[in-house]
Order: C-alpha cells, then sequence, then structure tokens
C-alpha cells in the first residue's frame, strides 16, 4: 500500500501540491491526469522518494519512506522519469543490467537481461551502442531497466511502478504493447503501476483508477466513467468536449 | 523470440577482454619504466639496470644514480600519473560529463594554492601547522585546497542531479582565475628562494622527486588508485543521473562525497610533489574508454595505468629533448594536450548541450 498523508509540497514558496490523501492500493493500474502544472510529476516525484521534504509524508507498506534505504526503497518501486540522459556509449545489454546490480549474480545476469529486453521487443539490439538509437528504442531499453528491477522480485508483497509519460515517444504498437504488459502484471503479478499521462483515451482504454489533478489539488479520483465526465474535463481543461462510448465501452473524449 | 543470444559478460576490446587490455597496460608501464632508468647523462644497460636494483652493481656509482636519482622519478612519475589519472576518470563520472579534468576545473590549482600557502606563509602565519604535520603539511594543504574547489564546483554546476557543463566549465575559469590571483599575490610576498620553488609549481615538474617525497604522497595516491575502482558499478549508473541511480538502489550521497574526497586526494598529493600537470586526467580516460567502453570497472584502473605511461613517457622526452637541461612537464603535457582538448570539443560539438 502507497500512501500520502496530507502531502503538502512547496517550491520556492510557491505552493506545488496542497493536502492531498491519496492511496494506491496493490494491483491496481492508476493513471495520474490533470493540465499541465498540476503537479502530477511532483506528485510522481514525492511517491518516488526523490524530495526530501515529501518522505515523512508519504508511506509504502505503512512505513514512511524515510524510514527506508535505498537499497530496500528500489526492491519495492521502480521510476521511470520523463527523461533520462545519458552521454556514454553503454550497449544496450549493460544499461539494463545496471537496474539488476543487487538482485543476481554476475552469471545469471544476462539472461535476465534478455529476457527483460524481450518484454519490449529489444532482444535484436542487445549488443547495440545505446548512443546509436532513436528516442522510441532508448526509451524502450529504459523501459526494460525499469520493469526489470522489481518484474524478478517474486517475494515482495508491495511493488509498484512508477512512471512519467513512459510512452511519449513510442509509436502506436509499441505504446499499446506497454500498456497490455501492464494490464497484465497488474493482473498476473499484482504490481501496482501508477502513471502520468496525457492522453485521456489511452488513459480510459487501460486504467483502472483515475487520479485527476487540478493546481496542486485532487479534483477526483475513482474508475474511469466515474472521473471521466463531460462536465468535469470542461471545468479543470477548459476545454469542451463530447464523450462517445468505444464499442468495448471505454469512453472516448473528442473535444467540440 | 529467441532468449538463445546471450549478452556477453564482456565486450573485446582490440587486446583482448578488458583485464588482459589492463595486463598488457601493466606491463608497459614496467618496460616504459626501465627504459626510463636507462635513459639519461649516463646511459645504463638493462642488465646493469637489473644488477643495480638488486645491489650488486660494479661501479657503486651506477647503482647511486639508479636507486637515488632515477628510480625515485620514474616511481614519483608513475605515482603522480596514475593518481591524475584516476581521478580524472572518476570526475568525468560524477560530473557525468567526459570533458571534466582536474585541471581544467581548478581542483588542481585549488590544490596549488593551498600548497603556495604553506609555501610562502608557513614559516610565519602557518608555523604551528608546519611544525605539527611535518613532512604532511604539504600534501595536507594542497588536499584542503582541492577538496575546497571540488566541492565549490560541484554545488555550483549541478542541480536536481544534472550537472550543466557549461556551467561547470565556467565556474572552472573563475575558479582558475581567483587561485591564480591568490598565488599571484603570494608570490609578491615571497621570498627569492620561494619564488624559484614558485616557479616550479606554475610549470610542473618531477625534479624534485626523492624518497621523502614519495613517502609522503604514495599513501593518498594508493588509496584513491585502489579505493575509487569500488566505486565503478555506483558511477556507471551514476552516468544516468543522480535520482535515477537513487531509484535503482544505489547509495548516492556515499558515493558522490567518496569519490570527492579520494579525487581530492590523489590530485593534492600529485600536485604537492610536482605542481600542476594538466590534461592526464582528460587524455587517460579518453584512451581508456574508447578501448574498452564506458563501464568504469575498466576505465578506472585503465585511466591509473594510461596516466602513468602519460608522465612517464612525456617525463622521458622532457629531459632527454634538449639535454642536459630539461622542459617542464607541465609544458610538455600542456603541448600535448591543449590540441586534444581542442579536438574533442570539435568532435562532439554537433552534439546538443556540446
Amino acid at each position: 500500500m502507497l500512501r500520502t498523508h496530507h502531502l503538502s509540497i512547496k517550491l520556492n514558496h510557491q505552493p506545488i501540491l496542497t493536502d492531498l490523501n491519496l492511496t494506491f492500493s496493490p494491483g491496481k493500474l492508476t493513471i495520474l491526469l490533470g493540465p499541465n502544472g498540476a503537479g502530477k510529476t511532483t506528485l510522481l516525484k514525492s511517491l518516488s522518494g526523490d524530495l526530501p521534504e515529501a518522505d515523512s509524508q508519504v508511506s509504502l507498506a505503512e512505513n514512511l519512506l524515510e524510514t527506508f534505504s535505498s537499497e530496500d526503497l528500489a526492491k519495492h518501486r521502480a521510476v521511470m522519469p520523463q527523461s533520462i540522459q545519458l552521454d556514454f556509449p553503454f550497449r544496450v545489454a549493460e544499461v539494463v543490467e545496471m537496474g539488476l546490480i543487487h538482485q543476481f549474480s554476475a552469471l545469471n545476469r544476462p539472461s535476465k537481461v534478455m529476457e527483460a529486453l524481450s518484454w519490449f521487443d529489444m532482444t535484436a539490439l542487445a549488443q547495440r551502442n545505446y548512443l546509436t538509437l532513436s528516442g522510441g528504442e532508448q526509451q524502450r531499453v529504459q523501459l526494460a531497466r525499469v520493469f526489470a528491477q522489481i518484474g524478478f522480485q517474486t517475494e515482495l508483497d508491495s511493488r509498484y511502478l512508477l512512471l512519467d509519460e513512459c510512452t511519449a515517444h513510442l509509436d502506436l504498437a509499441h505504446q499499446h504493447q506497454v500498456f497490455k504488459l501492464l494490464k497484465n502484471w497488474v493482473k498476473e503479478r499484482r504490481i501496482s503501476a501508477i502513471m502520468v499521462l496525457h492522453d485521456l483515451n489511452l488513459a480510459s482504454q487501460y486504467a483502472d483508477e483515475l487520479v485527476l489533478m487540478h493546481q496542486g489539488k485532487l479534483v477526483c479520483q475513482g474508475s474511469v466513467q466515474q472521473v471521466l465526465t463531460e462536465q468535469r474535463i470542461a471545468q479543470v481543461y477548459g476545454i469542451d468536449v463530447t464523450i462517445h462510448r468505444h464499442v468495448n465501452a471505454w469512453p472516448m473524449v473528442v473535444p467540440n | 523470440m529467441s532468449l538463445s543470444i546471450s549478452s556477453k559478460r564482456f565486450r573485446l576490446t582490440p587486446f583482448g577482454k578488458p583485464p588482459i587490455l589492463l595486463f598488457w597496460l601493466g606491463l608497459l608501464v614496467l618496460a616504459l619504466a626501465s627504459f626510463s632508468l636507462s635513459l639519461g647523462a649516463i646511459p645504463i644497460a638493462l642488465n646493469e639496470l637489473f644488477f643495480s636494483l638488486v645491489g650488486q652493481s660494479n661501479p657503486p656509482q651506477t647503482a647511486m644514480i639508479v636507486t637515488e636519482i632515477r628510480l625515485p622519478r620514474v616511481v614519483l612519475a608513475i605515482l603522480v600519473g596514475a593518481g591524475l589519472g584516476i581521478s580524472g576518470a572518476a570526475m568525468q563520472g560524477l560530473f557525468r560529463n567526459p570533458l571534466a579534468d582536474p585541471g581544467l576545473v581548478g581542483v588542481s590549482s585549488g590544490a596549488a594554492l593551498g600548497a603556495v600557502t604553506i609555501i610562502v606563509l608557513g614559516a610565519t602565519w602557518f608555523h604551528s601547522w608546519l611544525s605539527y604535520l611535518g613532512v604532511a603539511a604539504l600534501p595536507l594543504a594542497a588536499f584542503l585546497g582541492g577538496l575546497a574547489v571540488t566541492s565549490v564546483i560541484y554545488r555550483l554546476s549541478t542541480r536536481n542531479g544534472q550537472t550543466d557543463v557549461g556551467l561547470m566549465l565556467l565556474a572552472g575559469v573563475a575558479l582558475n582565475a581567483i587561485t591564480g590571483a591568490a598565488i599571484g599575490l603570494l608570490s609578491y610576498f615571497a621570498t627569492a628562494e620561494q619564488l624559484r620553488s614558485l616557479t616550479f609549481w606554475s610549470l610542473g615538474s618531477l625534479a624534485g622527486a626523492n624518497w621523502t617525497s614519495i613517502s609522503m604522497v604514495s599513501f593518498p595516491i594508493l588509496l584513491a588508485v585502489f579505493g575509487l575502482p569500488f566505486a565503478a558499478r555506483g558511477l556507471n549508473a551514476f552516468l544516468m543521473g543522480e535520482a535515477v541511480s537513487a531509484h535503482m538502489g544505489y547509495g548516492v550521497k556515499h558515493l558522490k562525497w567518496s569519490v570527492i574526497g579520494l579525487t581530492a586526494l590523489a590530485v593534492g598529493a600529485a600536485v604537492s610533489v610536482s605542481g600542476v600537470i594538466g590534461f592526464v586526467g582528460l587524455v587517460a580516460p579518453h584512451i581508456v574508454r574508447s578501448l574498452t567502453g564506458p563501464d568504469h570497472r575498466w576505465v578506472m584502473p585503465g585511466s591509473a595505468l594510461v596516466g602513468a605511461i602519460l608522465v612517464l613517457g612525456s617525463d622521458m622526452v622532457a629531459r632527454s629533448l634538449l639535454a642536459p637541461s630539461e622542459i617542464p612537464i607541465g609544458i610538455m603535457m600542456s603541448a600535448i594536450g591543449g590540441p586534444f582538448f581542442l579536438w574533442l570539443l570539435m568532435q562532439r560539438r554537433p552534439r546538443v548541450g556540446f
């Protein structure tokens, strides 16, 4: 269970998050929605343990984040930030391996690396120089690293994937591949995913739960049907939309 | 989907697996060292060299030349080169940028300022410091100077785990100017004899090598050379940013400060005996990385060995080119390193952010 307790964050005396009380229960794909500057990324960073002042306001499995060592925390959650800058010519396999150093011996790592790469169709590029990949390919390598970090931890109960815009550079097919994999992991492996996303329709197709934010505050948390209403989207995003139904019943948001 | 293609454990270098490459580099250091021992006003053949090293030489003067004059210089060249090379590799990892170098970002001049302060003011203002610490006073002051500059630069140029390269290099320019002014001011107050030592600082030289100076600096340099490789895995992850490596469970704070401390220790010690020898820390890691790839497990020990090769080699050239007089090795290294740095900049120009 990942929880925030009256989470409030200020940056340069400017409130970014105000009094958030959220509970992220295991085995769900939760998507954080909201317009630019709503505080989604700051919330995700608070949950990741990136902001020291948030560590006393967020708890994981009933313990505040500040009580975890970074190695312990790494077993419970893996994080994919918006962008990762790597200027050195590592090979794809070496990048993925870095997420597995604390878990596996040098002999076992190569096969785990290849398995992780196979989740994202990247096995053929395992020996390629990371710097020569396209933006989308780099993102898939990083996804393999992040997923591998907690994917093999089977004995732990609460495992979280915290993903910030992790499909931004991916083509249509690979975007849906990532979401299908996430859905599968959430169901089969009881892993929870919390994800920042801008695409309302992707969110509506895959999310188990939505968290809608506006100006650092919670607007509402609930199922897709509950959160995505024409009226609420108009109020939060300031744009008129019509909600259609996809044949498989999920709402589709189309601007008027 | 086939999982049969296993990811290879080591990438191959042109000389085989990375440990084999390190072995060849080590051998090259030894070969250069023996060549350097035989080179000088009195040429000494390799077999004579061997006899003098084991104390069996005839005539005894040869043994004197080898063990008291040439050997200390060779040993010091290896120590200084190894210390500067590995510090460069570690700093490039810490700053996440292949353009960092102890000389460029001002760590060496910070260390030089510490040392010069002791040379000029040791007898007056810092009398108690000097008498209390004895021979360790100079390297310790150099270490403190280097440490101060490294932490200032790191704090200035790094925000949220991202190092701004432009800011780092400009901060280096500013700090080099400040330490340069302070050194200039101190030399204004220096006596004629102190001035001679000061000139040696600014140019960089191994001419002052003797067993006392070696005993003074070998401990801090060896500590860094054997300690820094333990940070290799952490530095690899650090290249993706402070936050990302923390996410993966690496102890970031501990890593950062031990790398800053150990590099300041090695650079401080090297500067306190040989003055400012620039570019070793820039050139050595580049050569190694081009052979082994960016993995710090090989880049760091490799840079120590290549650093030793560079300093040994340029010292040989420096003292034989215009024999019997010699060119300060700092000038030699800058003559090689300056153009190399320009070439590096040209190479990286098309890339974003440098």
